[in-house]
């Protein structure tokens, strides 16, 4: 029999007996226990049960399980980065019997096209402004054709044509005629005896499209 | 668990680096099971365990470049140490975490024997010890993985728990001890029944 001090090293050095991890020295004091007291190899037994029983745990997964799983979470981590995208533009580029210099090029005036509409739909209000005032306009059709005297001011001009309830849909030409419509075609020929009579105002004649 | 060859490895954590998905493939086969017989003896939970083996997994495909390829640890302990911090944001977050009681089996009778074992066909005797030791409290049972599973010297495993010798010893003295008691009581149970 072994004593109590030798028990619980023994008990304590056993699992790294089993495991073959123990140096000579503890080797060989492993043998002399159990050659003083072989009712202990009861309890070595036991230990590489438990040791087998270790082992066992996971055995019965396959080495690619969850696998499918796990490719599938990152190629949707990856296609929320910047760097797959552009590999996978390459790539595509690449399917299609690009070069990578052409593939850069177009991936560069893609860039520049987004760059220029994006000022152009978040453009300031004075850029906007410009916009609208640059905008070309149906131009509808006129009622009468206007001579104007060159000395009438424009102010002078604007308030008359207020007045008769007309606006100007085109001209002025290089001979200083304007192209009136009215707001009442009704009021024609009394919109256009009135104009006549106006100081200013050369010569009137009725017209169709400009 | 055998290791990847560094070379291997080095190639396949480059591959990674550059997007290549079957690389981390390789690794995952390689690594997977042992992983997952870790963390299996972290959470005694296989679903709970199957997550956090993907889950580390998915942190390896983002941060391979933390690995130091050059460095002494070991790949499998690396990813250990991935799994073992995810356990823990487990445990804090307090979802989905099914612990035993660190009282269970803490006072154990020494009366059963040490053959027990021969009362069980094989299989048997697997499943009821693997259900034994999910009684254990955790770091008994990280420490019978370290020694039995990973067969790692004694001076490794106080290294890996950053501890004494003597207190590894006593740790799996302990569990051991617990095992059989536990054995003890259900062959005690079965022979009450017959």
């Amino acid at each position: 029999m072994i004593d109590a001090s030798d028990l619980l090293r023994f008990r304590e050095e056993l699992p790294f007996y089993v495991n073959g991890t123990s140096g000579a020295e503890s080797k060989a004091f492993m043998s002399e226990c159990l050659n003083k007291q072989p009712d202990l190899q009861a309890e070595v037994e036991f230990t590489q049960a438990l040791r087998s029983s270790v082992k066992l745990v996971g055995a019965n997964r396959r080495e690619d399980e969850g696998l499918d799983r796990l490719l599938q979470a990152i190629e949707a981590q990856q296609a929320k980065t910047f760097t797959y995208r552009w590999k996978r533009f390459l790539e595509s580029c690449s399917d299609w019997g690009l070069s990578p210099a052409f593939a850069a090029m177009a991936f560069i005036a893609v860039v520049q096209s987004v760059i220029l509409w994006q000022s152009h739909i978040t453009g300031d209000t004075l850029t906007n402004a410009a916009q609208y005032r640059s905008m070309s306009e149906t131009v509808s059709a006129a009622d009468m054709k206007l001579t104007i005297n060159p000395d009438i001011g424009f102010g002078n001009l604007v308030v008359l044509l207020r007045q008769v309830g007309a606006h100007i849909v085109y001209g002025p030409s290089e001979s200083g005629e304007l192209w009136i419509a009215l707001d009442d075609h009704s009021q024609l020929k009394t919109i256009a005896k009135q104009l006549r009579e106006t100081p200013g105002i050369i010569d009137v004649i009725e017209v169709g499209q400009p | 668990m055998v290791e990847l060859p560094i070379p291997q490895l080095s190639t396949y954590l480059n591959e990674i680096a550059q997007g290549n998905p079957q690389a981390i493939g390789q690794i995952y086969r390689h690594y997977q099971i042992p992983l997952f017989a870790y963390v299996r003896h972290l959470v005694i939970d296989d679903s709970i365990a199957k997550d956090i083996v993907h889950e580390t997994f998915l942190t390896v495909s983002q941060k391979h470049q933390r690995f130091d390829i050059d460095g002494n640890a070991k790949f499998s302990t690396w990813l250990c140490g991935i799994a073992k911090n995810k356990v823990r944001t487990l445990q804090r977050s307090g979802r989905r975490f099914i612990d035993v009681g660190e009282d269970f089996l803490t006072e154990y009778s020494t009366d059963h024997s040490w053959d027990l074992s021969r009362n069980y066909e094989d299989h048997e005797l697997s499943e009821i010890m693997q259900g034994c030791i999910d009684k254990l409290p955790e770091p008994q049972r990280e420490a019978t993985y370290w020694v039995y599973y990973k067969d790692m010297l004694q001076e490794d495993v106080a290294k890996q728990f950053a501890t004494s010798l003597g207190t590894i010893k006593t740790r799996l003295l302990h569990a051991r001890a617990k095992i059989r008691d536990c054995l003890g009581r259900l062959d005690s149970s079965w022979s009450n029944k017959r």
